[in-house]
C-alpha cells in the first residue's frame, strides 16, 4: 500500500473507532442515568434517553474540551436526576405528594436557582485545556441532556427555567477562565 | 505527547505522530520478518496501533506500548508463515529485536534531554558520573544542584521517550 492510502486507511480507523467507542461508551452512560430514573422518577417519559444517548455519543467522538465538559455535565446531571422532587419544588414539603403525585405546586424560580448553583458549580470543575467555549457547551450539554430526563417531571415553566438556569451558571465558564489567567 | 492528545480527540496530532511510527514500524518489521512480507506486517500493525488509540492510557509511555502491538502482528505472521520468520545467528544478542528497539529510542531520547538541558544542569550530572571536575561547592548544595538537573532530564526525557 502506497503510503498516502496507509494514511487514508489509517484515519479511517481511528476515526471508526472513535465512533464505535463513543457509541458504547454513551449506551453505558445513559444505561446508568435510566436505571436511576427508573427509581426516582418510576413514571418518567422514555424520550429523553435515546436524545441523550446521541448527544453523548456524539460529544465523546468530538473529543477534547467538549467531552471532557460533558462528562463533568454528565455527572451533574445524574445528580440532579436521583435528587428528590423536593429540592425543585420545596412547596411540596408537607403535602401528602403520595395521593397528589409530584404535581403538588409549581415553582420555576426554584428550578431556575437550583439550575443556576448547578451551573456555577460546574463552571468551577470546568475542563482547563482547551477551548473554553467547547467546554462550557460540553458542561451544558451533559447536564441538560441527564436533567431533561427530570424536567419531564416539571411543568413548562419549571423544566425551562432548570435549563435556563443551567445554561447561565455554566456560561460562566467562559469568562472564568479568561480571568484565572 | 501526540498520542495523548490523539487519545483526546485532537485530529491535528495524527499526520505527526503516524509519520513519526511509520518508519520505526517499518524498522523492527524488516528485523523480524523476510522479505516483502516486512512492509504488510508495519501497516497491519501500525493500522492496529490506530484503531487502538483512543484506547491509549494517558501519560504512559508510547514506544513501549507501540512496539507491543508490533510484535504481536510479527508473531502472528509467523505463527501463519514459519518460514517468513527473520532467523536468530549465533551470537546475537538473547534480546528480542522490540527490546533493542526500546533501548535504542530510550538513548536517543536521553542523550537529546541531555543535550536540551542548561549547561549548569549538564555539568552537575557529568561531574556526578565522574566525568567532569566536581565544583567546589559544598556536599548539600552540590547534591541539591544534581537532584534538580537530574528531575529536569527525567521530564524532557519523558517527553522526548514518550513521542
Amino acid at each position: 500500500m502506497e503510503t498516502s492510502a496507509l494514511f487514508a486507511a489509517a484515519k479511517r480507523r481511528y476515526e471508526w473507532a472513535r465512533v464505535v467507542r463513543s457509541a458504547m461508551l454513551a449506551a453505558i452512560m445513559i444505561g446508568v442515568a435510566a436505571l436511576i430514573a427508573r427509581f426516582a422518577m418510576p413514571n418518567a417519559a422514555w424520550w429523553p434517553f435515546p436524545i441523550a444517548a446521541l448527544l453523548f455519543a456524539g460529544l465523546e467522538y468530538r473529543g477534547q474540551a467538549a467531552m471532557k465538559g460533558a462528562r463533568r455535565g454528565y455527572i451533574a446531571g445524574l445528580v440532579l436526576l436521583a435528587a428528590p422532587i423536593a429540592l425543585l419544588r420545596p412547596c411540596c414539603i408537607g403535602m401528602d405528594t403520595a395521593a397528589m403525585g409530584t404535581n403538588c405546586c409549581t415553582m420555576p424560580s426554584m428550578c431556575a436557582g437550583v439550575g443556576v448553583a448547578i451551573g456555577l458549580a460546574l463552571s468551577l470543575v470546568r475542563p482547563r485545556s482547551g477551548s473554553r467555549v467547547e467546554a462550557a457547551f460540553g458542561l451544558w450539554l451533559g447536564v441538560a441532556s441527564i436533567a431533561s430526563m427530570r424536567c419531564t417531571g416539571l411543568f413548562i415553566g419549571e423544566a425551562f427555567g432548570l435549563m435556563a438556569g443551567l445554561l447561565a451558571g455554566v456560561s460562566v465558564a467562559v469568562p472564568l477562565n479568561r480571568l484565572a489567567r | 505527547m501526540l498520542m495523548n492528545r490523539l487519545a483526546d480527540g485532537d485530529r491535528a496530532a495524527f499526520e505527526p505522530l503516524f509519520y513519526a511510527l511509520y518508519p520505526r514500524a517499518v524498522r523492527l518489521a524488516r528485523k523480524r520478518v523476510l522479505g516483502a512480507l516486512a512492509e504488510d506486517v508495519a501497516q497491519s500493525a501500525l493500522l492496529k496501533v490506530f484503531a487502538r488509540s483512543s484506547e491509549f492510557t494517558k501519560n504512559k509511555p508510547v514506544l513501549p506500548w507501540f512496539y507491543g502491538i508490533v510484535a504481536n502482528e510479527v508473531r502472528s505472521v509467523w505463527r501463519r508463515e514459519a518460514r517468513l520468520a527473520r532467523p536468530i545467528a549465533e551470537g546475537d544478542n538473547e534480546r528480542s529485536p522490540e527490546d533493542e528497539a526500546l533501548e535504542a529510542e530510550l538513548g536517543r531520547a536521553l542523550q537529546t534531554s541531555h543535550d536540551a538541558l542548561a549547561k549548569s544542569d549538564r555539568e552537575a550530572i557529568e561531574a556526578m558520573l565522574g566525568y567532569r571536575e566536581r565544583p567546589a561547592i559544598d556536599d548539600a548544595t552540590f547534591r541539591k544542584r544534581v537532584s534538580r538537573a537530574v528531575a529536569r532530564l527525567r521530564s524532557l526525557a519523558v517527553g522526548f521517550y514518550g513521542d
